[in-house]
């Protein structure tokens, strides 16, 4: 390996570190950062960007949830649920994606981001304690911040289910990550606890990514060298950012969670007007 | 169940890293890239399927048919788009 190899290979890495933090913390793939970074640093094309981009969201999410799953941050029945209603969603979305214009779509996926960014920021979090026995949708973990035991009750599952088709479809449609739009439906409408919440969509996006990852993979167009160095960036970040996940408080969480949306809305639109 | 499915996960991030890895350092067109990050990629699928063999031997048939029906989604996608 030359030193312009070295040096490609640990700004991949770099780039990898970045996303998996964010990950990690907020529950987001970080697409909508590696594929710009990966099409106008590397010179790659979109195919090529969101196949490397993919791999690292996968590595991402494997090195988060291994920590969060057995910490029970993250809500592994509740994860594949809504996996189910999302993929129904990708489905849909894909075969009427033909049918809307990209950029209405993406317009309509940054004001819902928008609003969710605002409600986030500003309604402080309500989460419903499970009132007697254990019911099915009864769950709790364990908050490392101030070392608290938090019981919580997802409450409207179906209004959550059909959300998560819309986030599903949107994901599909626009190529931006449903994590945007999972860990709002979970925290605003299922009053799962923020931390919960973007610790399941860290899970979830996993398995979502894992999907359009082998596939790009079997058919040859993932970029190894690339993808290989992504994948241990993606990792150390999500080592990073669970050991912070863990330790931030809630109120905290959610507001830099807010801001994060709004740039990623600002991120879409900025895309839609054909700047990135 | 947790801490299986978190068991499956680690083994899969570790053991793709190592090759990974291994794998960038060696010479150009190394299959131990090809298959570090095979197993990488392939880890959440396979902690689908633990969480589906936890579920089952808990009794716990709702959970278990709804992650049948995660891993059966998932795995048809994939062979679809492969055809």
């Amino acid at each position: 390996m030359c030193t312009m190899e070295l040096l490609i290979l640990l700004s991949l890495i770099a780039l990898g570190t970045g996303a998996g933090i964010m990950g990690a913390l907020f529950g987001l793939g970080g697409g909508v950062i590696f594929v710009p970074v990966l099409m106008l640093c590397y010179g790659m094309s979109p195919v090529e960007a969101a196949a490397v981009s993919l791999v690292g969201i996968v590595a991402g999410s494997v090195g988060a949830s291994s920590v969060f799953v057995e910490k029970r941050l993250a809500n592994v029945r509740l994860g594949l649920l809504l996996e189910v209603t999302t993929t129904i969603g990708a489905v849909a979305g894909a075969l009427i994606a033909g049918l809307l214009e990209e950029w209405i779509l993406s317009l309509i996926f940054c004001a819902v981001m928008i609003y969710s960014a605002i409600r986030m920021y500003l309604i402080p979090e309500r989460v419903v304690e499970p009132k007697d026995g254990k019911g099915r949708m009864s769950f709790e973990y364990r908050d490392e911040a101030n070392g608290e035991t938090i019981p919580y009750e997802v409450q409207n599952v179906g209004k959550g289910g059909i959300a998560c088709v819309f986030a599903g479809m949107m994901s599909s449609m626009t190529g931006v990550g449903g994590g945007a739009v999972k860990v709002p439906v979970m925290n605003l409408i299922m009053r799962v606890p923020m931390k919960a919440a973007s610790a399941t969509s860290s899970y979830m996006i996993g398995i979502t990514a894992f999907s359009g990852a082998i596939t790009y993979f079997f058919s040859g167009q993932l970029e190894l060298a690339f993808a290989g160095g992504v994948a241990i960036g993606a990792f150390l970040g999500a080592i990073a950012g669970t050991y912070l996940a863990r330790r931030i408080s809630t109120k905290h969480l959610r507001r830099y969670f807010s801001v994060v949306l709004i740039i990623m809305a600002v991120l879409v639109l900025l895309r839609v007007g054909g700047i990135l | 169940m947790n801490r299986s499915i978190a068991w499956t996960l680690r083994t899969g991030i570790v053991l793709g890293l190592i090759l990974i890895v291994a794998g960038e350092f060696l010479e150009e067109g190394n299959p131990v890239l090809y298959y570090g990050l095979l197993i990488l990629i392939a880890s959440p699928l396979f902690a689908v399927i633990t969480a589906f063999v936890c579920l089952v031997h808990e009794r716990d048939w709702f959970w278990a048919a709804i992650a049948s029906a995660v891993a059966i989604i998932v795995s048809g996608g994939v062979i679809i788009a492969m055809i």
